[in-house]
């Protein structure tokens, strides 16, 4: 690798800035850099495919999704089955008929008092 | 390509299993690896971390490795798309941010100078320089490494960058400007 390359064709104009950013700081590698990466090459888990993660998540997120689309779709049908319970229950009481209360309207406005 | 790039033959060696090539590819290309890092994140402390994990990734990509282009150029590709990752993270970490352990002194850094003075001054400008190029757009600064210290020209940058040749000279061009208006009482 060329560490003191030359300036492209349009840098013609700024080769003092060239040259300063070539003064730039270098940091030295520290000793022992490639023992160390392969050390770490052979100790570290291949990691997980970044696709494989996301699969993952997605599918943990799908999966909650459905879970609360299933209770909000039972809790919904165990509401209507208990309304449609009351409201037959409702419908089997013996009410009086209006005539009955039509009939009775004389014992109702006091007459049947002495 | 690889009668031309003796480091793509190492790469297809390296695919093919042979370890010794791997290390002769990461003894070759480490300072490059790291200074590159350093320079576009501005991190010293990370910087050989990062490099660990752009050449375990080169070693694990490599069943992928296709030489058509040289050896640096894709080299440089995974050290960019892993600094945009850094970058990624800490902003959504900015705790995880070690920027200020990049302003203490570098007890790597090759001064070469005795003087005291002499120390100081060029501290002070090789710092001013470190924070210029800081100061751009990530492509841009990018770009300027590749350009300036790598000497890749503007057709492997645009490989690196994913992006076209004019686009590269436009970054390159953005970037000046800028580094001479942030330089100018260096220059």
């Amino acid at each position: 690798m060329n560490r003191n390359p030359q300036p492209p064709p349009d840098w013609e104009n700024d080769q003092p800035l060239w040259d300063l950013l070539g003064r730039a700081r270098e940091i030295e590698p520290s000793i022992g850099f490639t023992e160390r990466t392969l050390r770490r090459l052979h100790s570290e888990p291949v990691a997980t495919p970044q696709l494989a993660r996301w699969l993952w998540r997605w599918a943990l997120a799908g999966g909650l999704a459905i879970v609360a689309l299933m209770a909000s779709v039972g809790y919904r049908h165990t509401h209507a089955r208990q309304q449609a319970a009351l409201y037959a229950a409702v419908q089997q009481t013996d009410y009086p008929e209006d005539f009955d209360v039509i009939a009775a309207l004389h014992w109702i406005e006091g007459e049947h008092t002495p | 390509m690889t009668a031309h790039d003796p480091d793509a033959a190492r790469m297809l060696r390296v695919r093919d299993g042979d370890e010794s090539a791997f290390r002769e590819l990461v003894e070759r290309h480490h300072r490059a690896v790291i200074n590159t890092i350093y320079r576009a994140t501005g991190d010293a402390a990370e910087a050989e971390d990062l490099a660990q994990r752009v050449f375990i990734q080169i070693y694990r990509s490599a069943h992928r490795y296709e030489p058509t282009s040289r050896f640096t150029t894709w080299m440089f590709t995974i050290v960019h798309n892993l600094i945009r990752n850094e970058y990624r993270r800490r902003n959504r970490h900015p705790t995880d941010s070690l920027e200020a352990l990049a302003a203490l002194p570098d007890l790597h850094t090759d001064l070469h100078a005795n003087d005291p003075a002499r120390e100081v001054a060029l501290n002070e400008l090789q710092q001013r320089i470190a924070d210029a190029i800081e100061s751009l757009p990530a492509n841009q600064r990018m770009a300027v490494i590749l350009a300036r210290y790598e000497g890749l020209s503007y057709d492997e940058i645009a490989r690196v960058l994913h992006c076209s040749v004019s686009a590269v000279k436009s970054l390159l061009h953005r970037a000046r400007e800028t580094l001479k208006t942030q330089l100018h009482p260096y220059l």
